[in-house]
């Protein structure tokens, strides 16, 4: 076909292109709140879980991480929140707060409305504890389960796998969408895959922020380990160590 | 290649200098031909828009490294289509060229007869067709150099690859092109 450039040319011609909106006056009004990067700027980042995010933008823009970069990613009950400085704990909180009861993981499962999937790996050995927090939402009950191997205090993996129900989707509607200033020159995190998913980790020191059960909407923070975060179209999965990125992989592939 | 007008190098300068306005007038000339290409390299209308508002923000605040002799349309481009690339990314969504063709004739033929105007428009829509078949890499040199009518060498700074590789890129994407197209002959 000696003309295909000349019709691809004529193709560009007459493509439809759809109304896109100038982006001007959005990048220039962005421009006056945004700081030019400095050099050394330190790039820290919290992590934001639980299902009740909604508030979380809220509750951090007046706490000590006022310069907070909230972004969403898309992921089901998990933000992510860019920071200059990690705001300083007031004593250290273990990961049993937040996690909800403690029970057994067959109670558990009997409680749940579906079954939950969990990590089957052989050499991991059953959990030392499982936790199931309800979170009272608006539009439901959002339901979370947490596997944990080792000790709340040196703990050695943490699995979380919250249900993608209309409930937390309905939660996460109230979000705005639309980042709120996400700055694309700061990356303290990369995008990997697990199971064919987008899955995001997280080496970076930060903090993981949950409500309190007895404590309304308030937000509390924890030290946080590495995290892998990734989601099915029915769950969004939080794996939570000191692992390399291979091994939180490994075990996130075998989650089933 | 146009050469870069003496104004857009004043106006270069004082955004460099942090002047918004100047900046503001800088990126008027070249937004359209953004949006474009970040709505052909996602496929879709609000992703497009938030890769070319995340890439005016970023060139603004990376002006200061762009060279005075560099032209500052592709250096543009190139950082929303790497904002395009990104944000595709983070969806894990392999971008289509959801795209149509309009009614309208390619500007400057002559009009031809009513059914000639047919066979020439299902002629575009099959290469279209075949087009979007391409792998990312393929389409994202068509779509340059024929969409977007880019030049070699800004297609090269666009994709972030040298003006050879687009050379021997575009002739191999022509190439498969060719072979959809007679396979969807055959």
């Amino acid at each position: 076909m000696p003309d295909l450039e000349r019709t691809l040319r004529e193709v560009g011609n007459t493509l439809a292109y759809p109304e896109l909106q100038s982006q001007a006056s959005a990048a220039l009004s962005r421009l006056e709140r945004e700081r030019r990067p400095g050099p050394r700027r330190r790039t820290v980042i919290v992590a934001v879980g639980a299902a009740v995010i909604a508030l979380a933008a809220a509750s951090l823009a007046v706490s000590a991480v006022r310069t907070a970069i909230f972004d969403w990613f898309g992921f089901a009950g998990e933000g992510i929140v860019v920071v200059d400085k990690l705001p300083t704990l007031d004593r250290p909180v273990d990961l049993r707060a937040g996690a909800g009861e403690r029970m057994l993981l067959p109670v558990a499962q009997h409680r749940l409305p579906y079954a939950a999937p969990v990590p089957r790996l052989e050499d991991l050995g059953p959990p030392n504890a499982v936790y199931l927090r309800e979170i009272e939402t608006t539009a439901g009950p959002v339901f979370r389960v947490s596997l944990l191997w080792g000790k709340p205090g040196a703990y050695r993996l943490l699995f979380s796998a919250t249900a993608r129900t209309p409930a937390l989707a309905r939660q996460q509607s109230h979000i705005v969408r639309k980042k709120l200033g996400a700055d694309f020159r700061i990356k303290p995190y990369t995008w990997t895959s697990v199971n064919g998913q987008r899955a995001l980790w997280i080496s970076v020191r930060h903090q993981y922020l949950y409500t309190a059960p007895s404590r309304g909407f308030a937000f509390r923070a924890r030290p946080a380990a590495r995290v892998l975060l990734w989601q099915t179209p029915r769950f969004a999965f939080r794996l939570e160590g000191s692992f390399e990125l291979e091994e939180a992989l490994r075990i996130g592939r075998s989650v089933g | 290649m146009v050469g870069r007008p003496r104004s857009e190098t004043k106006l270069v300068r004082r955004a460099q200098a942090g002047d918004k306005v100047a900046f503001a007038e800088l990126i008027e000339a070249h937004e359209k031909v953004a949006l474009r290409l970040a709505w052909l390299l996602t496929g879709n209308p609000a992703d497009a828009e938030d890769a070319v508002q995340n890439g005016l923000v970023k060139a603004f605040f990376a002006l200061d490294r762009f060279r005075p002799e560099a032209q500052l349309r592709p250096w543009l481009l190139r950082i929303v289509a790497n904002e395009a690339r990104e944000g595709r990314r983070s969806k894990t969504r392999r971008a289509r060229l959801a795209v149509r063709l309009s009614e309208q004739q390619p500007v400057g033929n002559a009009a031809p007869s009513p059914q000639a105007a047919v066979v020439a428009a299902e002629e575009r829509d099959r290469v279209l067709t075949a087009v979007e078949q391409l792998s990312e890499r393929d389409r994202s040199v068509i779509v340059c150099r024929y969409f977007l009518d880019l030049s070699e060498q800004e297609t090269a700074c666009v994709l972030s690859i040298r003006r050879g590789t687009v050379k021997s890129r575009c002739s191999r994407a022509l190439e498969r092109l060719r072979g959809l197209l007679e396979e969807s002959n055959a």
